[in-house]
């Protein structure tokens, strides 16, 4: 598959390599080629991306905040994965179109979408919100920019045009919050984690034995209001953060699509820390670190 | 005139040789490619994939390698190791010996003068060694293997309240490639270099022997590979010495002398007054003296003490007399508009909200290595330096400032000293350390700011060799004297001594393989 430097911002990388400097793939033992440096450099050599490269990623969005250059990174990184599924598309969707008008709607993520009980219960934590699940969540959305699908410029609008006239997006899909963010920036939106971790009964109930796990993705996409936010809760909590020095967010690697060594990270991320409980904001963060942690794992929802 | 036929990602042989335009100021060219004989590229590769060594010839992936942080020297290697062992990195040694193929090695590619791009031959990345394999809190010292980032290091140390010593502004420089060079920081007043915080090394020697080298054991190995610029072994893993992290208190003061601002950078670091210091200018316009502290204590001494006899003003009554400068010079007011944005872009990078606590910088090696890249990164970079001891230390950066005023409109002066170790006086022969420096050498980047017209090569190239001439003349050193610029090295340093380090590169590595072209 031949992609175009140009097309895909690539030709404005200068090759600082920042972006390797946070990649948990790159720092996990993986090639350079996995990275965005690696990926502009190829095209910019103008040869061919090999697929496992791209897939490699995990998703999480760490480099994009750090670029110099202000290329976006995800955006680059889901027109590559698009690249190799060019004869398959995914068209419009038939949903109820009626009356969310200046309504707050939640938007969840895959698993939590599986998981009822616990929509039920983050509704239940926005209660005095009025909030509502939005008629359309997008998440095939989601599912195929994940992949590497493309979306079809009618299945965009459609999703696009239903959170219109909403007055908030509470949102758990760090992939569509971007997505959201970049074409409409007008509609106030936060993303759940944020939102619930602000509440005053779950707030309390963090500490400083507590180590707290902020959704990659989410916290990525909208990093310049996210980094205050838990330098403020972090600072009133005392609870330990999943951030790097540069205050970006350590993924679990939970959205990897290619094999990602997930134990090695949750080792990496618990290292130097004698926390005594893991709090997830993120569902399958939470299956994940429940899967790899010894300390014990609550998700955020739990905590009240 | 005839036009060599190219293809993409190929460049041809250079037509113009190193000494062949005596007397017009373009001194140094890319080397020719390596090419090898008929038949000599493939046998090397069998060979190599029999000892289990795989070269990645795909050309995307050497593409990655086509240039460095400079962005003027291009080249490509025609296949690329990626190190994850000492032995590996033995056995490609051990062959290229044997089958005399270039070998270049690198980190993160953080050169500006083509060190560590390969003209043919085999790209060796270190980067894959990246394992942080012991951590001593009772010696205060880490074992790391030397392709890791110092951001990473840095990282790994922290989960554990510690720090290194010092370490390039750059943190996607490597620990072995800045151990090579030397490698300067904001607190090598009182540190000294990067290099010189190295209790031991592992080397792998250009003929493939894996050697343990410290000032004890192995030390004339130990002398050449710290400082060597890669020429005497590659550097596999390091035991350095670490501190406990500390946050920073930081002041800047403000100058319209650039003397001025150099005298008081220098009366406080023969003081051993502060943690942290350096020069950094917009022009000769605006000149800020930067000084930090690891300690209140170490602060309020300072404040005390040495605040008082500083020359330099705080910001607003820097601000009012550079107002009153260009309100008298009012066909200026685009230099002041430049400045103002300058100030207004960098400042706020240098001290962002989320790294502060309690008015100290917390991660100041996360603030500067992105700062450093937005606001000095471009395709291509030009930072000709001149490195020398105290004493000369004020006429060659006005000299430099001139040559700067010549070429552009706006640049950037950085100025920091270095700490010297009377015991690695040996370490510092023929390096970026000018041979007649003691207790204290300084440096002084010049770097312009590219990004407001094309320059061509030989612009860029001929701005250098004022620089450097003026190092020749007053005969110091340079940091970054390797790749393109090392015809100077012979004019500043001499011969001998030259003659001297290629007779002992000649033994350490017989058939010139290991890092062609930097030096020698």
């Amino acid at each position: 598959m031949l992609h175009n430097a140009e097309e895909f911002d690539a030709s404005r990388c200068h090759g600082c390599g920042l972006c390797a400097m946070v990649c948990p793939v790159y720092q996990q033992g993986g090639s350079v080629m996995e990275t965005p440096h690696g990926w502009a450099k190829t095209l910019q050599g103008n040869d061919v991306l090999e697929q496992d490269h791209v897939f490699a990623c995990v998703l999480c969005g760490a480099c994009a905040p750090l670029c110099p250059q202000d290329i976006d990174m995800m955006q680059m990184l889901i027109a590559l994965r698009q690249g190799y599924h060019h004869e398959d598309e995914l068209g419009e969707q038939s949903y109820e179109r009626s009356g969310q008008k200046g309504k707050v709607v939640l938007i969840v993520d895959r698993e939590l979408a599986q998981n009822p009980d616990r929509i039920e219960k983050a509704l239940e934590l926005l209660g005095d919100q009025h909030v509502q699940l939005a008629l359309d969540q997008g998440d095939d959305i989601s599912e195929a920019m994940m992949q590497g699908r493309k979306v079809s410029h009618g299945r965009l609008h459609q999703f696009l045009t239903s959170l219109q006239s909403v007055k908030k997006i509470i949102i758990s899909d760090g992939l569509l919050q971007k997505l959201i963010k970049d074409k409409l920036p007008q509609i106030p939106m936060e993303s759940l984690g944020r939102n619930l971790s602000s509440h005053t009964g779950i707030r309390n109930n963090i500490g400083a034995n507590d180590y707290y796990v902020i959704d990659s993705q989410g916290y990525h996409a909208d990093y310049a209001r996210a980094v205050i936010y838990y330098d403020d809760m972090q600072q009133q909590t005392r609870c330990i953060l999943n951030r790097d020095l540069h205050r970006l967010a350590i993924p679990t690697g939970a959205h990897s699509v290619a094999g990602f060594d997930h134990a090695a990270q949750v080792r990496w991320l618990m290292s130097g820390s004698n926390a005594q409980r893991v709090i997830a904001e993120s569902l399958s963060d939470y299956q994940l670190l429940n899967q790899h942690c010894e300390q014990m794992v609550v998700h955020i929802t739990e905590l009240l | 005139m005839e036009i060599p036929i190219t293809t993409i990602g190929d460049l041809p042989p250079c037509p113009v040789a190193p000494d062949a335009l005596q007397g017009i100021p373009r001194q140094q060219t890319n080397p020719s490619r390596w090419k090898g004989e008929q038949g000599q590229w493939d046998e090397f590769l069998s060979a190599l994939r029999s000892h289990g060594v795989e070269v990645v010839e795909k050309k995307g992936a050497r593409a990655v390698y086509v240039t460095d942080a400079g962005g003027l020297a291009c080249g490509m290697p025609h296949g690329v190791v990626s190190a994850s062992t000492a032995a590996q990195v033995s056995q490609l040694l051990k062959r290229a010996q044997e089958f005399k193929v270039p070998v270049t090695t690198r980190g993160g590619g953080l050169t500006t003068e083509g060190e560590s791009v390969a003209f043919g031959g085999i790209l060796l990345d270190m980067t894959g060694m990246k394992q942080v394999i012991n951590i001593d809190k009772q010696a205060m010292t880490v074992r790391t293997q030397a392709g890791i980032f110092w951001h990473r290091l840095a990282e790994v140390l922290r989960r554990q309240q510690l720090d290194y010593l010092s370490a390039p502004l750059n943190l996607t420089s490597s620990v072995g490639g800045t151990i090579g060079v030397g490698g300067i920081d904001v607190n090598s007043c009182k540190y000294g270099c990067s290099a010189d915080q190295v209790l031991s090394l592992q080397v792998v020697t250009p003929t493939g022997e894996i050697r343990e080298c410290s000032d004890e054991e192995n030390p004339e190995l130990f002398k050449r590979v710290i400082l060597g610029y890669g020429q005497f072994g590659v550097i596999t893993e390091a035991t350095l010495k670490i501190r406990p992290f500390s946050p920073m208190k930081m002041h800047y003061c403000y100058y319209r002398s650039l003397r001025h601002a150099i005298e008081d950078l220098q009366m406080l670091d023969q003081a051993g007054a502060c943690d942290y210091s350096g020069i950094l200018t917009m022009m000769d316009k605006a000149v800020t003296l930067l000084v930090g502290f690891d300690s209140d204590e170490r602060n309020e001494i300072f404040m005390k003490q040495w605040r008082g006899r500083l020359r330099g003003f705080g910001e607003p009554v820097f601000a009012i007399r550079l107002a009153i400068y260009y309100l008298f010079r009012p066909w200026r007011i685009g230099e002041l508009m430049y400045l103002l944005q300058r100030k207004s872009g960098l400042f706020p990078d240098l001290q962002p909200p989320q790294h502060m606590r309690e008015g100290k910088l917390v991660d100041r090696t996360a603030v500067f290595s992105r700062a450093v890249w937005k606001h000095w990164g471009h395709k291509h970079m030009v930072i000709p330096d001149l490195a020398t001891n105290v004493d000369k230390f004020v006429e060659a950066v006005e000299r430099g400032n001139e040559v700067c005023k010549k070429y552009f409109r706006h640049y950037t002066l950085y100025c920091v000293g270095i700490r010297l170790r009377d015991d690695h006086q040996e370490h510092y022969e023929l390096s970026s350390i000018p041979p007649d420096a003691r207790g204290l050498s300084y440096g002084c980047e010049f770097e312009p700011m590219l990004d407001e017209r094309d320059y061509s090569r030989d612009e860029l190239q001929s701005f250098k060799n004022e620089i450097y001439d003026i190092g020749v003349d007053m005969q110091t050193s340079y940091y970054r004297f390797g790749g393109m610029m090392k015809g100077y090295i012979r004019r500043a340093l001499g011969d001998e001594m030259v003659d001297r380090h290629l007779a002992m590169k000649r033994e350490y590595d017989p058939s010139m393989i290991l890092n062609r072209d930097v030096i020698f």
